[in-house]
Order: C-alpha cells, then structure tokens, then sequence
C-alpha cells in the first residue's frame, strides 16, 4: 500500500469532517468564521500536490514497451496518480479555493446549515479528485457518485427557495438516469472483457488480476459490438457531467435556480470530473483500433450537435445565469471537440482549455454574485451601465466574456486556437473544426451583447455593488491567470503537452500523418 | 428443463432495466421515479452478478454492493429533495417543477 500518493485525498476527508465536527462545537453567532477553516482545506491539499513523494513517473519502460508504473498506483492498482490527475487535481483545489471564497456572503443570508455547505463542498473536490485518479470502473463509478449526490443537494441547498428545490430534483432525476447508463454500460464492458480494471496487478512476475489496458494491447480482447454500446453508454454518462447532448437538458434550469456559488462550482468542478474520466476512459480503449474508429464519428457528432445546441440556445436568453448555462453546454462542445480529436494532438488543447475554463468562468461567476448582490436580479437588462457605476467589475465581466468567447490577448483564446487547430490534423474531423469556428462566431455575438448592455446602455439600478475583499482576491486571482494565461500561454501549453505525451495515445491508425 | 444460462440473467437484466427506463421517461409522480430509478440499478445489478458467474470472478459482485451503497445514498438525497418540494409546492408530481424553462 502506497498511502503518501493520496495524501491530498486524505487532507480533503479529513478537512471535511473537521469542519463538519467544527460547527458542531460553534455557537450560533460565530459559525461565519467557519469559512476560513473551510479555505484552508484546499489550500493545504494544493500545497500537498507540491511534495516531491508524490513525484512519480507514471510510466516505466518494460522491454521497450511503457506500461503503467506500479510504484503510481495505490489501493491495490485502483488509484492512479499520473500528470494529468495532478493537473487536474491542482485545478481543482483552485477552483474550491474560489468558490469558497465566493460563497461566504451567500451564506450569511442563511440562518442554519453553514457548516454543511462547507462539509459538502469539501467532499464533493474528494470526489472530484478520486475521479482524476480512478484507474478502474469501481473507483469511477463510486467517485463519480460522490460528486453528483454532494451536488444534489448543494444545488437543493434553499430550501425554502422553490427553484432551488426544483433544480436540485431535475439534477437529481436526470443525474441518477445518466448513473443507471453509464453503469449498464460498465457492466456490458465487463461482461465482454471479465474485467473492471484498467491495468493488471503482477506479483511475483506472475499476473494475478488483468487488466483492460493490457488486454486491449495483447490482443485478448477484440472489438465487439457489445463492447462498443457498453463503451458508448458510459460516455453518455458522463456526457451528463460535461453536459454534453443527449444528456443535456438539466444545465439551463440547474444553473439558473442553483444557489450562485453552487452554480459556479457546479460548472468547473462536476465538469472537469466528468472530463478527466472522458479523457481516461478513452486512453485505456485507444489500444484497440476498431473500437477508435467507431468512437470518433460518434464523438465528433455529439461534439458538434453539444456546440450547436449550446450556442444557438444561449442567443434569446435574457437571465445571465441561464446565458452561462448555455454558453457552458457550448464550451463542453469545444471540449470534446479536442477528445474526438484525441488521437492527434487534441490531449493537449483538452487539457488547457479545461484548466483556462476553470478561471474564465469563476471569474464571470464572482461578477455575477456581486451584481444580483446589489440588483437582486440575475436579468441581463439589469446589468445596464454596469460601465459607469462599477468600471472595474464591468471590465473583468468583459474579460471573463471575451476569454469564453475566444478573443486574444485572452487564455481563452489559446485553447480555443489549440483545440480548433487539432481537428485539421486529420481529414475526417476537417469537418469539425469548421463547425467550431462558426460557433465561435455565434458565440461572440450573444457575450457582445451582454458587453453591449455593459458600456452602451442607460443604468436601470443606482445601486452599485459592494466588492468585499474576498471576492476582491478571486477577481484579482483570475483576472492575472486569464491576462498572464493569455499572453504567455506557453508555460500552461508545455505542461499539458508533456502530459498529452505521457497518456500515450495510441496513434490514429490511418489518416493521421496528414497535416 | 433446460439450464438457466448468463443469457436467461442478461435478457432478465435487460427487461427490468427497460422497465425502469420507461418508468423513468413516463412517470409524473417524482416517488414512481425514484422507484423507477433503483429499478434501472437493480437490473444492472443483476447483470452485474450474472457476468461475475459468466467469468469465474468476483469483481461483478463486488460492484453490486457499491452500486447497492451508492443507491442508498441517492435514494436519501432524493427523498430528501422530494420532502422539501412538497413543503414548498405542495406536491410531488413534475408539475410542481415548471418554473425553470426557456
């Protein structure tokens, strides 16, 4: 057993509970400082990130083939501590770091349940980061869970609000469908291959488990139809973590009657969660070249349909959150753009745009929290001459805007570039990367309009927002990664290029060479 | 009488899965959904045990119980949520749950 490699794990559970068993101890009238404890849970997580004995190398060479290093696993191969888990895993100490921030003035207005949110925000990142170490479809599923049930009930978290309570039971229904799928699927994938494990357990030089991966790679397992709906239904489920179509019609109304920090989380954390286990899932099935070549159609539909759907959907919308909704289901559309583009140099603009969308969206959010602060109201019209009464909340809305929707000098802009550039690698998804320009187009047009309302129109509401320090540090904080992300993007760029080089995809069996 | 083989568990598996399914897309009342839901899970659950026996291994099994834990806890949640829309709209079928759209 090799427990230092879950040691940020282990921090985050047990910074839950204390918090949890922290409130139980605190008068009513002094539960506001819980937050800090709260706060310092991802922070000492991301510090741990930082130790050199969780410095593996993921992958050793055996007889010139690069397998799995066993010194990388722990819980008996379950766990998986690669570069991408440990991108993903610092992004999402970040992310929890924000929203934590971001959460304490929302929750002031509550009378009861403080040490909750915070309990269950901190379980819900344990969760997120067993998903970027799962290494088998037990610790996925079970991972997976512990995520969309903490989410349930923040999104459910007012419960005297009555779209609180119905967004949280549309999640709910619609989060235990795509579970149902997605493990359907997992069980026709073992009922086709015996296995639930990615890779094999060897003692003794003998093999006492196998494993997908090495199956695949050995020939033991072929291509097969049952396979292939098993695979197809456990990305449809996590397509529901992503938002990607099908599975898709939960996050307009999710994210417009979720409580705004919930929302915020919602759309980076549960996102990523899902995408990491995307990216996972397809490295292991990669070693088998049938099995690559139905998949990538079936993507890059559901791709380009996510980016259609996402981004025609955003134009009539007149509530902000509900805008960001859609314009979230869209960017998961340029997410999987760059998946269904996996097998040429799609990894590394996957990975960056998912660690720039972590800082875009906050950004966009914390302005959001503050507006209806002041407003009470999450209506685009009221965000009229925002401009004039608040020009530097109405400047990083619009960075955070322009970043989403893809302009330079923004980080946005660089994965955008990445992943729309990966598709013309080869000559079947040309296709797809037209389709992602022109939604770059339509996209634009809905932010310039939010922009618009911004600088060009009369103010509705005198009121001009209070910016408390804290969420004076998360503006700053991703302000300087989208500003510093975007004109220097080659330090995040090589990071996720050497970690694209390291998941090993498979190379695209033909079509490939083709530039 | 003719042995009872993976395939008999998978075809069973399957129809109860559907059944939850349509239950599922259906139903109005969020409680027959909640029902319908841990029908879907019981029938991969099934298919679950079926393969384990297929295969020789225990790894199927050992799943059911973890799908069992996480059903569990959902099924918590969700009475949960369900309790609340009551007190709020005074119901509990998705016509209470309308206000969000567009």
């Amino acid at each position: 057993m090799n427990l230092t490699l879950l040691l940020p794990e282990i921090i985050v559970i047990v910074g839950g509970l204390a918090v949890m068993l922290r409130d139980l101890w605190l008068p009513a009238d002094r539960k506001d400082g819980l937050w800090a404890w709260a706060l310092a849970v991802p922070l000492i997580a991301l510090a741990a990130t930082f130790l050199p004995q969780l410095d593996v190398a993921a992958r050793i060479s055996v007889d010139g083939a690069m397998i799995v290093n066993p010194e990388a696993t722990a819980l008996s191969g379950s766990f998986y501590l690669d570069g991408m888990s440990m991108l993903l895993k610092r992004a999402f100490c970040v992310a929890a770091a924000l929203v934590i921030l971001m959460s304490r003035e929302y929750l002031s207005e509550l009378n009861r349940g403080q040490g909750e949110f915070w309990s269950l925000a901190l379980f819900a990142l344990s969760g997120m980061f067993f998903c970027a170490s799962a290494n088998d479809f037990m610790s996925l599923f079970v991972a997976l869970e512990v995520v969309t049930v903490s989410f349930f009930v923040l999104v459910a978290f007012k419960r005297s609000s009555g779209t609180s309570i119905e967004a949280g039971l549309k999640l709910l229904v619609m989060g235990s469908l795509s579970a149902a799928l997605m493990l359907y699927g997992i069980a026709f994938v073992y009922g086709a291959s015996g296995t639930v494990f990615f890779d094999q357990v060897v003692v003794n030089g003998e093999v006492t488990r196998t494993g997908l991966r090495d199956l695949l790679a050995t020939g033991q397992l072929v291509y097969s139809t049952e396979l292939l709906i098993g695979v197809m239904l456990i990305f449809l489920g996590l397509g529901f973590k992503t938002s990607a179509v099908p599975l898709h019609v939960w996050v307009p109304d999710v994210y417009q009657g979720a409580p705004t920090p919930v929302t915020a989380y919602l759309s980076v954390g549960s996102k990523l969660a899902g995408f990491v286990l995307m990216l996972r899932v397809l490295e292991v099935f990669s070693r088998s070249g049938p099995m690559v070549d139905s998949l990538t159609p079936f993507l890059a539909l559901v791709a380009a349909v996510t980016l259609f759907y996402g981004n025609l959907g955003a134009l009539p919308q007149s509530n902000i959150k509900r805008l960001l909704g859609y314009s979230s289901i869209g960017q998961c559309g340029y997410i999987l753009l760059g998946i269904a583009s996996a097998w040429t140099v799609g990894i590394s603009g996957t990975l960056f745009y998912m660690t720039a969308y972590v800082v875009t969206n906050l950004a966009a959010f914390a302005v959001v929290i503050l507006v209806s602060r002041a407003t009470n109201s999450h209506e685009i019209d009221d965000y009229s001459g925002l401009g004039r009464k608040n020009p530097l909340l109405a400047a990083a809305l619009t960075v955070a805007l322009l970043s989403l929707a893809g302009v330079p000098p923004f980080i946005g802009f660089f994965g955008k570039f990445m992943l729309i550039g990966s598709t013309f690698g080869s000559d079947e998804l040309r296709w797809l990367g037209l389709v992602g320009m022109v939604n770059v187009v339509i996209a634009l047009y809905y932010y310039l309009c939010v922009i618009k309302r911004i600088y060009m129109r009369e103010e509705r509401h005198p009121a001009k927002s209070v910016v408390p320090l804290r969420l004076k540090v998360v503006l700053a904080i991703s302000m300087a990664a989208l500003v510093i992300g975007g004109i220097a993007p080659q330090f995040l760029a090589d990071k996720t290029a050497e970690i694209a080089e390291e998941l090993q995809f498979a190379p695209r069996p033909r079509g490939g060479e083709h530039r | 009488m003719a042995d009872i083989t993976t395939s008999h568990y998978i075809v069973l598996s399957a129809l109860i899965f559907a059944v939850g399914l349509f239950g599922v897309v259906t139903r109005k009342n969020t409680v027959i959904i909640l029902m319908s839901l841990e029908l879907m899970l019981n029938g991969t659950n099934l298919a679950f045990v079926a393969f384990s026996r297929h295969w020789g291994n225990l790894q199927g099994q050992v799943f059911t119980f973890f799908v069992i834990a996480v059903a569990a806890a959902e099924a918590a949640v969700a009475l949960a949520i369900i309790i609340a829309l009551n007190r709020v709209r005074k119901g509990v079928t998705l016509d209470e749950a309308t206000e969000l759209k567009g």
